[in-house]
């Protein structure tokens, strides 16, 4: 929610409120952030490289589309932060050597061979969770709980208002984030 | 020293715990103009400015709302299978390392705990409904459990006294085992909830499902407003806190009301030992604390006691207050202090998909549940079990969260997420679990905190009648969605959920007879006179319902009865 919302609803809630509103209520609602911050990683286990190449394998899942993909939403960096603060060391040790069997070519290739590479991934067929769905997994989490994926590419509402159950999908317009 | 002259009393009341009892203690006997101790446990939690997760939005959250996971494993393995457990919310949950209670080998009950001001009303899920008539007849009917020494018509003017001041959203449906109360307008159903409810009201002339009542303000009344409370704004991130006061907690509403009549004194970091017992006298004189920071001993004293520390915070305080008279706990010459633990049963149940509305969608997340009100049993024992249980859940588009693990990548995967999934509902049975002497909590003979108190030692399990209801809830559950056609139907029932309904209740119970039960008919202890319970530990039986109205409304009650008799001069 950006500060003019916020502004309107602390007059919202002022006029509900009969305007008894505490300075706790106003620091409360005034407190959000109002734009996305870079993600703090404490452990970084990426070189510089696979930083990169995380980065072009999500962009590659969510692109640019009218709206900006994961690289804007900075969805490389959340995933340095699962792989590196998160995970266990068995988990981060089976990322990596997930990371490092991708084909060494695709920061080379183009578009068509970048897709081959990622196809190729895609299809694979395992009982356990291969590397790319856990990766697609973190790129779509990452991606859709961003300030971009939320607000620019779904839908998302800090303070939605009152509920209403059933209102014609035109009214939202896209999925919810949350 | 002269003891009569030290143990004067400080306060007229004297009530331990700050949640939904405590608050509700703290708030009645201020307004009657007795002077009151409120002594909390854990850190004092201001009203807005200490909700440090609230209006968190979810990329200002590292791990998106998920709890560092080292920091949930090491400091809070019971905590963290709480559903409410979050980055944005962990600061209401006590830390389980410094905070240990112990489990008998091959029992797991798992113990939520908020130890702050405030405690779990900060956390709690809002439901509130009423008990019914044959819910306090149960234990009389089928011989589970001591006779309730109260009924409905009791407890009915003092639901209708709690509810006016919370606020519960609802609607009136004029059923027997689910009384009306005074409500607010509903936080009502959504699309695929309307046709649920329409299926299912057609098939069944024994079943309906109505909207959850819930403590959430749809329409401030005058008694809201006046403590700064505000409408629902439907985040649905309540347990973070709400600095609008929209949804009811001892922050909200009963602390504020309490401290307004300038009656109120608050100690918080005050980790309460034990009741301090006079032999002579027979009455309680007040309470050793214990300062959670600097560990340095105090006593406070007062004319009358309320234990409102939750159902095993008090069972542990009691136990734990030995004197001559009480060598196995206090107030326990029935010897059913700490026994008779309950949960409700919950984590079984169905999910299935149901055609249509694709045209249509919500606003807001819901923080109400759908209700469907227990049928079974209801005038006789038709089932293998005996008592019963009701569905909630909710309805609810597919999002993005559920297509994880979907094939493909690219500009047309990336577009296809704005369009929401189908339609789902959710059931889940909140079942009764019946009172059992061998679920029962003791002291551990060696094992103390770092205050020195010893632990509680929890051995309690599902026994044969709970397990069969558990089954019941997840059969029934996918057999009414199939009924009524509902496609892609999964069932599931989670047994190692024991305290995870967290609302454990019965471990110093009401009871007529003073050889079986350790309070009378209005919560006062049987053997000590000016000592009340009114959390969850006085309950005889659990019902089906969520519990927090009925300790609300029992609380008010005592509160009357214990002043009136107080100003008679007689307690």
């Amino acid at each position: 929610m950006d500060e003019i919302n916020r502004r309107k609803l602390l007059k919202n809630v002022a006029i509900m409120t009969g305007g008894a509103l505490s300075a706790n209520v106003i620091a409360g609602v005034m407190s959000g952030a109002f734009a996305q911050d870079a993600i703090n990683v404490d452990n970084p286990v990426f070189t510089a490289d696979q930083l990169e190449l995380v980065a072009e394998i999500a962009q590659m899942i969510i692109p640019d589309t009218d709206t900006p993909g994961a690289k804007s939403a900075l969805v490389h960096d959340y995933i340095h932060a699962i792989v590196g603060d998160w995970y266990y060391e068995d988990e981060r040790v089976n990322f990596m050597t997930g990371l490092n069997a991708v084909d060494p070519s695709f920061m080379t290739r183009d578009e068509a061979g970048r897709t081959a590479i990622l196809m190729a991934l895609d299809n694979e067929e395992s009982d356990e969770k291969t590397f790319f769905a856990e990766f697609k997994e973190l790129t779509l989490i990452g991606y859709f709980s961003s300030q971009i994926g939320a607000e620019e590419e779904l839908r998302y509402e800090q303070y939605p208002g009152p509920y209403q159950g059933c209102v014609p999908f035109e009214q939202v317009g896209r999925t919810w984030a949350t | 020293m002269d003891r009569i002259k030290t143990t004067e009393p400080q306060f007229d009341v004297l009530i331990v715990g700050s949640g939904i009892s405590g608050g509700w203690a703290a708030k009645e006997f201020c307004e009657k103009g007795f002077k009151t101790l409120l002594v909390e446990r854990g850190r004092h939690v201001e009203h807005g400015e200490d909700y440090i997760g609230e209006n968190k939005d979810p990329w200002e959250l590292k791990f998106r709302d998920d709890v560092d996971r080292s920091l949930a494993d090491e400091r809070y393995p019971v905590q963290k299978r709480c559903y409410a457990f979050k980055d944005s919310t962990k600061h209401f949950f006590a830390d389980d390392v410094d905070h240990p209670y112990s489990k008998e080998t091959g029992t797991n009950f798992e113990w939520i705990k908020g130890f702050h001001l405030g405690g779990r009303s900060l956390l709690w899920h809002r439901q509130s409904y009423r008990w019914s008539a044959m819910d306090f007849e149960s234990n009389a009917r089928d011989g589970y459990g001591t006779d309730w020494p109260v009924r409905y018509n009791d407890l009915a003017r003092w639901y209708d006294y709690v509810e006016k001041f919370v606020g519960v959203s609802g609607s009136k449906e004029g059923l027997e085992q689910l009384p009306d109360g005074v409500f607010l307008p509903p936080i009502g159903f959504n699309c695929a909830e309307e046709e649920f409810a329409r299926r299912i009201n057609d098939l069944y002339d024994d079943r309906i499902l109505i909207p959850g009542r819930c403590a959430h303000l749809t329409d401030p009344q005058p008694i809201h407003t006046e403590l700064g409370r505000g409408t629902c704004q439907s985040r649905n991130q309540c347990q973070r806190g709400c600095s609008l006061g929209a949804y009811f907690s001892s922050q909200s509403a009963t602390l504020p009301a309490a401290n307004l009549t300038g009656n109120l004194t608050t100690v918080t970091n005050s980790i309460v030992h034990s009741v301090i017992y006079d032999d002579s006298s027979g009455k309680a004189t007040g309470v050793r604390v214990i300062d959670a920071v600097t560990k340095e001993t105090k006593e406070y004293w007062a004319r009358v006691i309320f234990l409102c520390a939750s159902t095993l915070g008090t069972t542990q305080i009691l136990l734990n207050s030995v004197s001559d008279s009480f060598q196995n706990g206090f107030a326990n010459g029935s010897d059913s202090v700490g026994r008779y633990l309950m949960d409700h049963l919950c984590f079984a149940g169905a999910t299935g998909e149901i055609d249509g509305f694709k045209d249509h969608y919500y606003i807001g997340r819901k923080p109400n549940s759908i209700y469907l009100p227990r049928f079974t049993n209801l005038k006789h024992d038709e089932e293998d079990f005996i008592r019963g249980y009701a569905f909630q859940g909710s309805g609810r588009r597919k999002g993005w969260n559920d297509r994880l693990g979907e094939k493909g990548f690219g500009a047309d995967f990336k577009e296809s997420f704005k369009t929401p999934g189908v339609w789902e509902i959710n059931l889940e049975g909140y079942g009764e679990m019946l009172p059992a002497a061998n679920n029962r909590v003791t002291l551990h003979k060696t094992k103390k905190d770092k205050w020195g108190i010893p632990q509680l030692h929890i051995d309690a399990r599902f026994g044969d009648n709970d397990k069969k209801i558990r089954k019941a809830m997840m059969d029934e559950a996918a057999d009414i969605m199939k009924r009524v056609g509902l496609t892609n139907i999964q069932t599931y029932n989670t047994e190692d959920s024991l305290g995870l309904g967290i609302h454990e209740m019965g471990t110093a119970r009401m009871g007529r007879d003073p050889k079986t039960s350790v309070l009378n008919g209005f919560n006062q202890c049987h053997d000590v006179d000016n000592v009340f319970i009114t959390d969850g530990s006085a309950m005889a039986s659990s019902a089906c319902q969520n519990p927090s109205l009925t300790y609300m409304a029992f609380t008010a009650r005592a509160v009357d009865y214990a002043s009136t008799l107080m100003k008679q001069g007689s307690l």
